[in-house]
């Protein structure tokens, strides 16, 4: 998987953008969050 | 005997042809006593006087005239005998005319006149009495009749208020509070379950009175006859059997003509009315869980949702930690830990504004801000606010809104306005689907609490129609949330009501006292 790659969450729900966030930047991905 | 003698002199009294013709009769038989069966004057046909003299003899017979005649015929009877007594005696001076003898006349004449006009005036009194007595005896009579005819009508009329008090189960009593005597109706013993033998008293009843409610009587007795005043008091009572009976006392203080305090009232026994209430207090509660759990039950899928969303977010957290720990981050794994916790406490709020809403609890009063309240519903409806994209705006008051009330009940309302308002919104095809909920003071007194919506409205004929029961503009209502509600916020002191929104759209407002007043 490529380390650059930046994952972007789209949720309306903060704590589940949050864990989203949490899980990606733990495998090691870059994460950007959008609210809808 | 009586009445045929009063029927002679009445006959007599009223002919006068028959009392004049007493007066010669009467003359006639003194002639002819005189002459068949005393013998002859003298000195015309005897030698010797005759033992009863002429003059004595029409003496009575003038008596006799006047006594039976009056002073008409007592007169002409002792004129008749002043001539004819010269028949029958010889005259010692001269006659008037040979043939009168005056001071004789005078004589028969006063004797006449003054037995007539004595018997005159002792019948005319006599007939006075006896008119007087008849009219007497008359007016007692129909005394006796009215007496007969107005205890009948008061026997019958006390007969219908017995009943009355039976069917209405009121009874009437009397108590004067110097001397401690009472009066019971037949139903106030019934209520009482005590003999119609027994002395009715004021300690009797209060015996009856339930010892949980004894103090607060015995107080508004006491208040109402050291002030003289009326007085109303509902309680218990409790019967011999274990049974409870409630009744409601109305009393009036009055005054007798020496200042005395009495106290005349009525005991309605309400123990129908009181488990009727009681019954339908039971049904409304019923009523307003099972809307409540329907609405709720509406709500299912989204709060499945809701509660779906931080379990996800549970997991997603944990496995992060899972990783920070293989990872050996501790301070990432440290803060997911945490974000575990806080996601589940998330979790378990959602179930608990849920099993709040969803319980059987009886209604109690307890202080709760109403702003609290309002943003709990919406954490509720959150779900089924994004699934049908709707744009909530809040403008709650920026103090605490502190109100006594039942926070159930008034969770149920808010939920069911805020529910109706999304169903009206989800029609909008066109326009933003907006829903405003604002809370204010209003005077320091209330809190009002509008529920606007930007749906088609309703129309303006349904206005007053959408707090009736069972009235609905729902293909699936049941059209009872709002009549539910109405009957929650009047029962809080308040009230509910709908208008039309600016520009479009309608606005289901209420509101509550600030103290509260009211709970059922």
């Amino acid at each position: 998987m490529d380390a650059a790659a930046l994952v972007v969450v789209v949720e309306d729900d903060a704590p589940m953008r949050a864990s989203l966030q949490n899980l990606l930047r733990s495998v090691g991905l870059q994460t950007n969050s959008v609210s809808l | 005997m009586a009445e045929d003698t009063h029927r002679f002199w009445a006959k007599l009294e009223g002919s006068t042809a028959l009392r004049y013709a007493l007066a010669p009769g009467a003359i006639a038989v003194a002639l002819l006593l005189q002459i068949l069966v005393i013998g002859p004057s003298f000195p015309v046909w005897s030698p010797s006087p005759p033992p009863i003299h002429p003059t004595g003899l029409f003496q009575v017979c003038i008596v006799v005239a006047a006594w039976c005649g009056g002073a008409g015929p007592g007169f002409l009877a002792a004129l008749l005998a002043t001539l004819a007594l010269p028949l029958l005696i010889d005259m010692n001076y001269p006659l008037i005319a040979g043939f009168f003898d005056l001071p004789r006349f005078v004589a028969f004449g006063i004797t006449g006149l003054a037995v007539g006009w004595g018997t005159t005036f002792r019948r005319r009194a006599e007939a006075a009495l006896r008119r007087s007595e008849r009219e007497l005896r008359k007016a007692r009579n129909e005394l006796e009749m009215q007496v007969l005819e107005r205890t009948a009508a008061l026997r019958r009329s006390e007969a219908l208020l017995a009943e009355a008090q039976t069917l209405s189960q009121t009874g009437s009593f009397g108590w004067k509070v110097a001397t401690g005597e009472s009066l019971w109706s037949e139903e106030t013993f019934r209520i009482f379950r005590y003999d119609r033998t027994t002395k009715p008293t004021m300690e009797r009843a209060l015996q009856r009175v339930h010892p949980e409610d004894a103090a607060l009587v015995q107080q508004t007795i006491e208040c109402a006859s050291q002030e003289g005043k009326d007085f109303e008091q509902e309680c218990r009572l409790l019967m011999p059997d274990g049974s409870v009976k409630y009744v409601h006392v109305v009393a009036h203080a009055v005054s007798d003509e020496a200042g005395s305090l009495e106290f005349v009232g009525a005991v309605m026994d309400v123990t129908e009315r009181k488990q009727a209430e009681e019954a339908l207090r039971k049904a409304q509660a019923e009523l307003g869980h099972v809307t409540r759990v329907a609405t709720l039950g509406e709500l299912a899928a989204s709060i499945a949702h809701e509660i779906n969303q931080p379990l996800g977010a549970v997991v997603n957290n944990a496995s992060a930690c899972v990783r920070w720990l293989a990872a050996q981050n501790l301070e990432e794994a440290q803060r997911s830990a945490a974000l575990v916790i806080a996601d589940g406490h998330r979790a378990a709020d959602i179930i608990g504004r849920m099993r709040a809403l969803a319980q059987k609890a009886p209604p109690h009063k307890d202080w709760l801000d109403l702003n609290a309240a309002i943003r709990d519903v919406l954490a509720l409806a959150r779900s089924e606010v994004h699934r049908h994209g709707v744009v909530v705006e809040t403008h709650l008051a920026a103090e605490v809104l502190c109100i006594r009330g039942d926070r159930i009940q008034l969770q149920q309302v808010l939920l069911n306005l805020v529910m109706n308002a999304i169903e009206a919104l989800s029609g909008v095809r066109a326009g933003p689907r907006t829903l405003r909920v604002s809370s204010a003071s209003v005077a320091a007194t209330e809190v009002v609490v509008a529920v606007c919506d930007s749906g088609p409205g309703v129309e303006p004929q349904h206005v007053d129609r959408l707090f009736e029961a069972f009235y609905t503009t729902k293909p699936h209502g049941l059209g009872l949330g709002l009549a539910i509600s109405r009957r929650i916020i009047e029962a809080h002191g308040g009230r509910l009501w709908a208008t039309a929104n600016v520009p479009q759209g309608a606005v289901v407002q209420f509101t509550v006292p600030t103290g509260g007043e009211g709970v059922v």
